[in-house]
C-alpha cells in the first residue's frame, strides 16, 4: 500500500513539473501574442488618429464655408424664399 | 625482472591520480554550489542588469472633443530620435547626413554628444514626423535609437485656442481646459520587462509589469461650429475698429453650458514658437470690467422685485442729468419723463440712479451679489477672475448712484453672461460647465419669474427699432438685449477717448434658448458704442447659431400669412 502512495505521487510531482515547464512555454507564447495584437491595435489607433486629424482638416468649417460660398455659389436663404412645412 | 601476466601495482601513484580527480570533483562540486546557491542572487542580478529592461509602453492622453464629438485636441504617435554618446562618437560613420537631418552642423553635433559623453540617454530630437525618423533609421548608426512619444494637435486652432489650451512637451496639460482637466485626460504609461541583445535590439517580451491606462476622453459642451462663426464674426469686428482685443461667451440657457467662448487676439496653439504670454490669457475669464449700461436690467429687476416698481412707473429724468454729491450724472440727452422700460430702452443713466437712490440701500447689492457678481462661476477654469464687488453695506451716494449703470464693480464676460441667464430663464442662476451636461440642471432663483419676464420685455424693446441694440436683431427671431459704452478705467480716473463696447442679449425671446455677451477692447475708429461695435457681431453670430442649433423662429410674420405649405400631399390629390 504505501508502494503504492509513493510511486503515485513519485509520479504526480514528475508530471506536475512537466506542467510548470509546459504552463511556462504556453505563458510565453501567450504574452507573445498579446504583445503582437497590442501593437496591431496602436497600430489602428495611430492611424486612426491621423484620419480623424486629416478628416478634421479636410472639413475645417473655413474651408467648407469657402467652396460653398465661392466654387458651388452657395448662399443663405433669405426670408422672402422660405417655405416653412407645419 | 617484470614477470610477465602479473601487473604490477603501484599504490602510492593510484593514489595520487584517484585523490587529484576527487579533488577536481569537490572543486566543481563546489563551483556548482557557489554559483547556484551562495553567488545566485548576485550573479543573476547582474546577468538580469545586462540584458533585461523595463521598457515604458506609451499611452494615449485622452481626446477633447465638441459637443458633436468632433476633435478638438487629439494626440497622434510621433517618434523622438535619441542616442547613446558614447557608441555613437565610437563608430567610424559619417555623421553629416545625420546632421543634415537634424538641422544642424556636425561639429555642433559631436560637441552635443560630447558634452554627455556620460549618459545612456541623450535626446537628440524630439516629436519629427514618421518620415524623417524612417530616412534617420534608414541610415543605421549605432547607438541612434527612435522612442515614441505623443503629440498633441488642435485641429480647430487658434478658434479655440484659449478655451481649450495646450499641453507642454512632455504632455502635460499647461493652460486652459487641458490644465483644468490635466488628470481626467492624463494617461500612465505601462510598463513591460524584455530580453535585450548586445546591440539593444529587443529579442524577447518577458511579462508585462503594469499595463498602460491611456486618458479619458473629454466631450466639451462647445459647438466648434458656433464657435468657428464666432471666431470669425469677433475677430472681424476686432480688426474693422482696430480694437486692442475682444472676447464673446456664448451659454446655453437650458443647461449652463458654455456653447462658445472665443477671444481676440489668439494664437495658433499647434505651433507655439515665439508666442508672448499675453495671448495665451483667455480674456473671457481672466479679465475684469465695469459692465457699464449692461448693468442696468439688474438695477431694474432689483427696482421691480422691491415692488415699489413696474414697468409703467414714471421716473423724471429731466434735464437729463443730475447732481449727486459733487458728482453729476449725465444721459446723452434729456429724455424727460420717461416709464421704467423705456430707461432700458434709451439706457437712461439718470433714470437708473434715480431708481436706485430711492431703493433700500443695501438692496442693489443683494441682488447683485446673487446673480452671481463678484464672485468666480465656478467654472475650474485656470486663472479664472472673480471680479469685484464691495463687500460693504455703507454705500455712499454716488457709489449707489453710479453702480446703477455700472460702475464700481467688476465683472468678467463669463459672470455676465451667467448673469443674464436669469432674465433668459426666468430667474433662475444656472451652473456654467464648459462639459456637457446631461439631464436636468437644477440652478437658484434669484428673481422672480414674473419680474424676469418684464425684465426680458423691456431688453426685448431695447433691440427693436429706437433702442440703443437695434443692430443686434436677428431676422425671424426676436431678441432682447443690452448695449453698454464704458468709459475705460485709467490711473486718475476714467478715460475720455478709451472705451470698451458691450452687448448682453439672448434669444428667442418666446422660449429663450442662448445667452450671449459681447465685449470689445479700446475700438479706435469714429464708432465705439456698444451698439455700433459689439451688437452687430452678436446679430451675426446669434442668426448662425439659431440656425446650427436648430432652434425654431419665434417672429415669422410675413410667412404666416403667405407660404405655408403642408407636410405631405393628402392621400386622395395623389391622382
Amino acid at each position: 500500500m504505501k508502494n503504492v502512495i509513493f510511486w503515485l505521487l513519485f509520479i504526480s510531482i514528475f508530471i506536475s513539473a512537466l506542467e510548470v515547464v509546459i504552463s511556462r512555454h504556453d505563458a510565453r507564447k501567450l504574452f507573445v501574442e498579446i504583445q503582437m495584437l497590442e501593437k496591431t491595435r496602436d497600430n489602428l489607433n495611430e492611424e486612426w488618429t491621423r484620419l480623424l486629424l486629416e478628416q478634421s482638416t479636410w472639413a475645417t468649417d473655413v474651408r467648407i464655408e469657402a467652396i460653398a460660398r465661392n466654387e458651388l455659389g452657395m448662399k443663405l436663404p433669405v426670408d422672402s424664399v422660405l417655405v416653412i412645412e407645419k | 625482472m617484470t614477470e610477465p601476466g602479473k601487473p604490477v601495482v603501484y599504490e602510492k601513484r593510484r593514489w595520487l591520480v584517484l585523490s587529484l580527480y576527487l579533488a577536481g570533483m569537490f572543486l566543481l562540486m563546489w563551483r556548482a554550489v557557489d554559483l547556484q546557491v551562495i553567488s545566485k542572487d548576485f550573479l543573476q542580478e547582474h546577468g538580469d542588469a545586462r540584458a533585461l529592461r523595463v521598457v515604458q509602453i506609451p499611452a494615449h492622453r485622452g481626446m477633447i472633443m465638441d459637443r458633436n464629438g468632433e476633435p478638438l485636441a487629439v494626440s497622434t504617435l510621433v517618434n523622438s530620435i535619441w542616442a547613446t554618446p558614447r557608441r555613437v562618437l565610437g563608430s567610424d560613420v559619417d555623421l553629416s547626413p545625420l546632421a543634415a537631418y537634424l538641422d544642424t552642423s556636425v561639429e555642433e553635433l559631436v560637441k552635443l554628444l560630447k558634452e554627455r559623453i556620460g549618459r545612456d540617454f541623450v535626446y537628440l530630437k524630439r516629436h519629427v514626423n514618421p518620415a524623417l525618423a524612417d530616412q534617420v533609421m534608414a541610415m543605421n548608426i549605432p547607438g541612434v535609437s527612435l522612442e515614441q512619444e505623443f503629440r498633441r494637435y488642435y485641429p480647430a486652432g487658434e478658434v479655440a485656442a484659449h478655451l481649450i489650451g495646450f499641453t507642454n512637451i512632455d504632455d502635460a496639460g499647461q493652460e486652459g481646459l487641458e490644465l483644468a482637466y490635466n488628470e481626467w485626460l492624463k494617461s500612465s504609461p505601462g510598463k513591460k520587462r524584455v530580453l535585450k541583445d548586445r546591440l539593444g535590439r529587443t529579442v524577447e517580451n518577458i511579462e508585462s509589469i503594469s499595463t498602460p491606462s491611456p486618458g479619458e476622453n473629454l466631450a466639451l459642451s462647445i459647438d466648434r461650429r458656433i464657435q468657428y462663426l464666432a471666431y470669425r464674426e469677433l475677430k472681424a469686428a476686432v480688426q474693422a475698429h482696430s480694437a486692442r482685443g475682444g472676447s464673446l461667451v456664448m451659454l446655453d440657457t437650458k443647461t449652463g453650458e458654455v456653447v462658445s467662448m472665443v477671444g481676440q487676439p489668439s494664437y495658433n496653439p499647434n505651433n507655439r514658437s515665439d508666442m508672448k504670454g499675453e495671448y495665451y490669457r483667455n480674456r473671457a475669464v481672466t479679465d475684469v470690467f465695469e459692465p457699464g449700461s449692461t448693468l442696468k436690467p439688474f438695477t431694474i429687476a432689483t427696482a421691480l422685485e422691491s415692488g415699489a416698481y413696474t414697468p409703467m412707473t414714471m421716473i423724471d429724468t429731466r434735464p437729463g442729468y443730475f447732481k449727486v454729491g459733487n458728482h453729476t450724472i449725465r444721459d446723452i440727452r434729456n429724455y424727460g419723463v420717461i416709464d421704467v422700460a423705456t430707461v432700458i430702452k434709451k439706457s437712461s443713466n439718470v433714470g437708473a440712479s434715480k431708481i436706485a437712490l430711492s431703493l433700500e440701500p443695501n438692496q442693489l447689492r443683494k441682488t447683485l451679489s446673487n446673480a452671481g457678481f463678484g464672485v468666480a462661476t465656478g467654472s475650474g477654469f485656470p486663472g479664472e477672475a472673480s471680479g469685484y464687488l464691495s463687500a460693504s453695506n455703507n454705500w455712499s451716494e454716488v457709489g449707489l448712484a453710479t453702480l446703477a449703470f455700472g460702475y464700481g464693480l467688476s465683472v468678467t464676460v463669463l459672470q455676465l453672461a451667467q448673469a443674464y441667464q436669469i432674465f433668459a430663464t426666468d430667474g433662475l442662476m444656472l451652473p456654467v460647465s464648459f462639459i456637457k451636461v446631461n439631464g436636468p440642471v437644477t440652478g437658484k432663483q434669484v428673481i422672480t419669474a414674473e419680474h424676469a419676464k418684464q425684465v426680458r420685455t423691456m431688453l426685448e424693446t431695447a433691440v427693436e427699432k429706437e433702442g440703443t441694440g437695434q443692430r443686434a436683431a436677428v431676422s425671424s427671431y426676436r431678441v432682447a438685449g443690452k448695449t453698454g459704452t464704458v468709459h475705460k478705467a485709467t490711473s486718475g480716473g476714467y478715460s475720455e477717448d478709451r472705451y470698451l463696447s458691450l452687448f448682453a442679449g439672448f434669444a428667442p425671446v418666446e422660449d429663450p434658448r442662448l445667452v450671449m455677451v459681447i465685449m470689445i477692447d479700446e475700438p479706435k475708429g469714429q464708432q465705439y458704442y456698444g451698439g455700433q461695435v459689439a451688437a452687430p457681431v452678436f446679430s451675426k453670430v446669434m442668426t448662425g447659431a439659431l440656425r446650427l442649433m436648430d432652434i425654431p423662429p419665434d417672429n415669422l410674420p410675413g410667412l404666416k400669412d403667405n407660404i405655408i405649405a403642408g407636410k405631405t400631399q393628402p392621400a386622395g390629390s395623389l391622382e
